[in-house]
């Protein structure tokens, strides 16, 4: 090992302090830094390190496929990363108390063991390495105070230390290093704020793009983007219900519209009690239907798709659930897949009265619709003949479009779309529609959400990709809110003529990992007997190949035998010949060669010479020879041999009947 | 893969990482790997924390690379440089380095910088990949094989050696290695020294330019001493044309004077002692000369090199202080180089195998032509072909129908099957050893 004592210990440590494992930690520091004091060392022969690689390598796949199939994939890799010190500890400890105190190469890389080539020359100390990965994991669980810089320094300073150059100044190396240490430190402030300025630039021109996590109190419309606003194809929501689906899912409501972003006003989000396995939302009632959802949740939290209507959900495994005066429901402390059930009914739910808010128009487009309001003679009518005129005023002269040309900087990309392109995506459609029932008198709000409308053979189950988000308004008729989407008919065509070629093999490996998180997530009876079995199963697997062939004597054998590979002429008669030369009190030393040894039995006397010196060869031969020996030879071999043992037999028992 | 972007890649990988090497300790290099490392941790400073790792690894680096480069060490080197080194074998030689500086210099490593060895597109794509089992699967599908084969033709291992303290002024001989892969003439470029910087990550370098070659002789293989059965044979023009220097020639004795001997053959003492002419008797030159004939009329790569190394051994193993051996080939034209006798030993044709490249340009014949020309005065022939073909068989039966004992071996590549051919020993590429300990 070619650190310092302590450091990779202090590391390892570190990692369990900031992981939350430090008993883990405590345990592979003891075990790695015990080296110090336990003079032992075995002989660990390549095969058995490559054993140990093999655990590492299946220890670190099952994580991997576990962290990929329980987290968001954009989290999923740092989740695996904190576990690395323990995925890799099998071989530094093996490493630790080795005679070589090193791995070879071949160990490590399963090609490399079945190469013909000799990689036994080729050794890796892994300490350094390892020392790296645990300050690299410690940092994955990401525990923000100054104590991280201050332990990554003074573990690095420590390692450095001791492999400082011979006869550098100590003055010299301390300088320096604090020098860089407190650079570091300024760097890492500047590299924060850079990622921030980065991500607010990043958000200013790719938005749209990538929509960002729904949020009850706000959005931020696209209506002023430039170009082809671009969707994902990823599924967000999935949906399984008897007969036909609920059009639209409802995810977050907006009263008040600012500048290009539409705001939840006065509606805070309240906690709603638990009554037995789900929470009600509104009252029970008559014929209401059920939808199976499924949408995942990185974050641990987020807003609940749901059909309009919905008055209760079940089975879903949170913590909390709040919902607005609006009707935008949020769960908090739940896993990164949700599954839960929706009780709804085509009558609306009770989404609040209308107050003054819904009523709410922006200065500088209340003259233009009020305007625009007047011409379509919108007031005074009823509201649902002024909802009715608004949606036919929508659904003539204007087209769908995700695509919008530069526009000019000064005009107003509502009023352009209003009044001018009348081209515009479904954000500019329901916040027309709003603003122009607003004018009308009638009370509006904005809803975004998700339009259901493909049905996944593979998954049998409706699904809601990120560019099937949608937003439509809400009108209150006098008795209830009612559902105005006046986007026109089609949209979803244009939506889809984006998909990429190789979405259908997309689909299926996003089908696989939802079904894994969905069981890793399920409910513990599902999944407890059959994970503890599988992890079971894996242990004894790895155990049975760790110790497989590994006992003391199977060891030992080896190496003895170690070098000549399957032990050729192994069944050679010379062997009995030295048995019994042996027993004549003429046994071969260890040091000795065999031409040594035979010419010492030739002076002895008592022994056919040249027939001795004869089997020798062939057995040497038989032995050593690439090419081995012919069968005319072998047979040589074997009768000389014989010959030997049989001129023996008598002579020895002579001379043992003669000592007596 | 396409050849031209792995030639990319390869180029710059070839000249990146030897520059990390040079300039960064084995810590350094530990460190930059922690470098590149916290970097893809630490993409997202809001889920991680490694950020703080890279900022704090890139200041250490970023200062020890400007330490070590504001002070490099002054020093002045010599190299002591033997004329010849073998493929494969290690060299050792001296090279001394001189303190010229005014502190005292610590930790100094000094080593050997060989001429670029990156092979060009052209020769990459027309390069072949290497039989060599080091290379898995992957680096056959990338084409780093043929990469990694064409650098090591070109260059060779070299060590780093360590330099003891040295005060301002001090000087010391350091013992530095060098090893070969292939034969042919070897150019060093320069040697560099390098000193750590405080902080032990990076180094200070001083290369100075010293431009030597060396000659790397073939690989030579051990070979039983053959007893070719060919008797001496007459050579004309006797001892004259086979010892380097004088007309020497065998005296055997004296006899009296028969008309028609020549005057200058007389022995005037004896005549003086004996009171009648005698004449001084010369033995007829007859000596042993074998002829190792080397078929070049082949692709370069590991079959040529391989039969270039079977016929150096032969060419160490068949020489004795008796006897002659005509090395023959055909390079632009048909050479023979004749050793033994005076005319130069082992070494002389060592040397020429060392330099000798496959023929292109011409036709087997020229060799056939060449032995067939010689064979009245061989005792022996060993004949090291490249492959097995009616031309090459013709050769041998013919030789062999002349008497003469002939000694053939064929050299096929890694995996090829056998061509049996009576009195033809085949022996295969990596296995040539083996192949030859069959020679009895």
């Amino acid at each position: 090992m070619n650190l310092s004592a302590g450091v990779l210990g202090g590391a390892l440590l570190f990692w369990g302090w900031q992981s939350g494992l430090l008993m883990v930690g405590a345990l592979l520091a003891l075990a790695i830094e015990g080296r110090r004091w336990v003079g032992t060392r075995w002989t660990i022969l390549p095969e058995h390190f490559g054993r140990i690689s093999d655990l590492s390598a299946v220890l670190f796949l099952a994580m991997a496929v576990y962290a990929y199939a329980t987290s968001d994939p954009s989290r999923a890799f740092l989740k695996l990363s904190i576990w690395q010190p323990v995925v890799f500890a099998p071989l530094v400890v093996a490493q630790a108390y080795s005679v070589e105190g090193r791995i070879h190469l071949s160990a490590l890389f399963v090609f490399l063991r079945r190469s013909d080539h000799d990689w036994s020359k080729l050794s890796i100390d892994l300490a350094a390495g390892f020392f790296v990965l645990c300050l690299l994991a410690a940092g994955a669980a990401n525990v923000r105070t100054p104590a991280f810089y201050a332990a990554v320094v003074t573990l690095t300073g420590a390692a450095l230390w001791g492999r400082r150059p011979a006869g550098a100044s100590g003055v010299a190396w301390a300088a320096l290093f604090v020098s860089a240490a407190a650079l570091g430190w300024a760097g890492q402030l500047g590299l924060n704020q850079l990622q921030a300025a980065l991500e607010r630039r990043a958000a200013e021109f790719v938005f749209g793009v990538s929509r960002p996590e729904a949020d009850a109190n706000r959005t931020t419309t696209a209506l002023g983007h430039i170009g082809e606003l671009q969707q994902s194809d990823d599924i967000v929501v999935r949906l399984t219900t008897e007969g036909a689906p609920p059009p639209l899912l409802r995810v977050a409501v907006y009263n008040r519209f600012a500048g290009l972003r539409w705001e939840a006003r006065h509606s805070p989000m309240i906690a709603i009690g638990r009554y037995g396995p789900g929470w009600d939302l509104a009252p029970p009632r008559r014929g209401a239907r059920r939808a199976t959802l499924s949408t995942s949740m990185p974050g641990g939290t987020g807003l609940l798709p749901l059909p309009p209507g919905a008055f209760r959900i079940e089975n879903l495994s949170a913590a909390l659930v709040g919902r607005s005066r609006l009707g935008a429901l949020r769960a908090d402390d739940v896993p990164p897949v949700v599954v839960y059930d929706a009780h709804y009914t085509a009558s609306r739910a009770a989404d609040g009265a209308p107050d003054a808010d819904d009523l709410f128009l922006p200065n500088w487009h209340g003259a233009s619709f009020k305007k625009l309001a007047h011409e379509l003679k919108l007031e005074p009518r009823k509201p649902s003949e002024t909802i009715g005129r608004v949606r036919v005023f929508f659904g003539r002269g204007f087209a769908y479009s995700t695509y919008r040309e530069a526009r000019d900087p000064k005009a107003d990309p509502l009023e352009e779309f209003v009044f001018k392109t009348r081209t515009g995506h479904c954000e500019h459609f329901a916040t027309s529609t709003v603003l122009l029932l607003r004018a009308a008198g009638v009370p509006a709000r904005y809803v975004t959400g998700f339009s259901v409308q493909e049905f996944s053979r593979l998954e049998n189950a409706w699904v809601a990709r990120g560019r099937h988000a949608h937003a439509w308004a809400l009108a209150w008729t006098g008795k209830k809110w009612l559902e105005v989407d006046t986007t026109p008919a089609g949209w979803e065509d244009v939506e889809a003529s984006g998909a990429s070629a190789f979405r259908p093999m997309l689909d299926g490996l996003a089908w696989f990992s939802f079904r894994v998180s969905r069981w890793w997530w399920g409910p513990e009876g599902e999944r407890g007997p059959l994970a503890w079995a599988a992890v079971a199963l894996l242990f004894a697997f790895l155990v049975w190949r760790l110790l497989r062939g590994a006992t003391a004597p199977a060891v030992a054998a080896k190496l003895k035998g170690r070098g000549a590979g399957p032990v050729r002429g192994a069944d050679s008669e010379w062997y009995g010949v030295e048995r019994t030369l042996a027993a004549r009190g003429l046994g071969r030393q260890d040091w000795e060669t065999n031409a040594a040894w035979v010419d010492r039995v030739t002076k002895a006397g008592g022994v056919d010479a040249a027939l001795l010196r004869a089997a020798a060869a062939l057995h040497a031969r038989y032995r050593f020879d690439p090419e081995g020996l012919d069968a005319e030879s072998r047979e040589r071999l074997r009768k000389a041999a014989l010959s030997l043992i049989s001129q023996q037999a008598p002579s020895t028992s002579q001379g043992i009947a003669g000592s007596r | 893969m396409n050849d031209r972007l792995v030639h990319f890649f390869l180029r710059g990988g070839g000249r990146f990482f030897p520059w990390v090497r040079r300039r960064f300790t084995p810590v350094g290099q530990t460190a930059l790997a922690g470098l590149l490392a916290s970097a893809v941790w630490g993409v997202d400073t809001n889920q991680s924390m490694a950020y703080q790792g890279f900022t704090f690894l890139a200041s250490l680096l970023l200062l020890a690379w400007a330490c070590a480069r504001l002070r490099p060490p002054k020093v002045k080197l010599s190299r002591r440089l033997p004329r010849f080194a073998t493929a494969g074998e290690t060299i050792r030689y001296g090279i001394a380095v001189e303190n010229t500086g005014g502190r005292p210099l610590q930790g100094l490593i000094v080593r050997e910088e060989l001429a670029d060895p990156r092979p060009s597109y052209e020769a990459f794509h027309a390069a072949e990949d290497p039989p060599d089992a080091r290379f898995v699967w992957l680096d056959r599908f990338l084409g780093y094989s043929r990469w990694r084969r064409l650098v090591e033709i070109k260059t060779a291992g070299t060590e780093e050696s360590a330099v003891p303290d040295l005060a301002p002024g001090g000087e010391a001989v350091v013992d530095a290695g060098l090893k070969p892969r292939v034969r042919g003439r070897l150019s060093l470029e320069a040697a560099v020294v390098a000193e750590p910087e405080p902080l032990g990550l990076a180094r200070g370098l001083t290369a100075r330019v010293m431009p030597e070659s060396i000659l790397v002789l073939p690989k030579r293989y051990p070979v039983p001493r053959l007893a070719l059965e060919g008797s001496r044979r007459y050579q004309p023009g006797g001892v004259a044309l086979a010892a380097s220097v004088g007309e020497s020639q065998e005296f055997v004795g004296l006899r009296d004077y028969r008309p028609g001997d020549p005057p200058r053959r007389i022995h005037w003492r004896s005549w003086a002692k004996t009171g009648r002419p005698i004449i001084k008797e010369n033995q007829d030159e007859y000596f042993v000369r074998h002829a190792l004939a080397l078929d070049t009329f082949g692709a370069p790569g590991e079959v040529f090199e391989e039969a270039v190394s079977v016929a150096a051994s032969f060419a160490c193993s068949t020489l004795t202080q008796d006897s002659l051996l005509d090395l023959l080939f055909v390079g632009g034209e048909a050479f023979c180089v004749t050793a033994g006798r005076g005319q130069g030993g082992a070494d002389r044709l060592l040397e020429v195998l060392a330099t000798v490249n496959p023929c292109s340009g011409s036709s087997f014949d020229r060799l056939a032509a060449s032995v067939l020309r010689r064979r009245e005065q061989l005792s022996g022939c060993i004949l090291v072909l490249l492959a097995l073909d009616d031309e090459r068989r013709a050769l041998v039966r013919r030789l062999r129908a002349s008497g003469l004992p002939v000694t053939a071996l064929v050299v096929r590549p890694r995996g090829a099957r056998e061509e049996r051919e009576p009195g033809v020993l085949s022996v295969e590429g990596g296995k040539i050893a083996e192949g030859l300990a069959a020679l009895r």
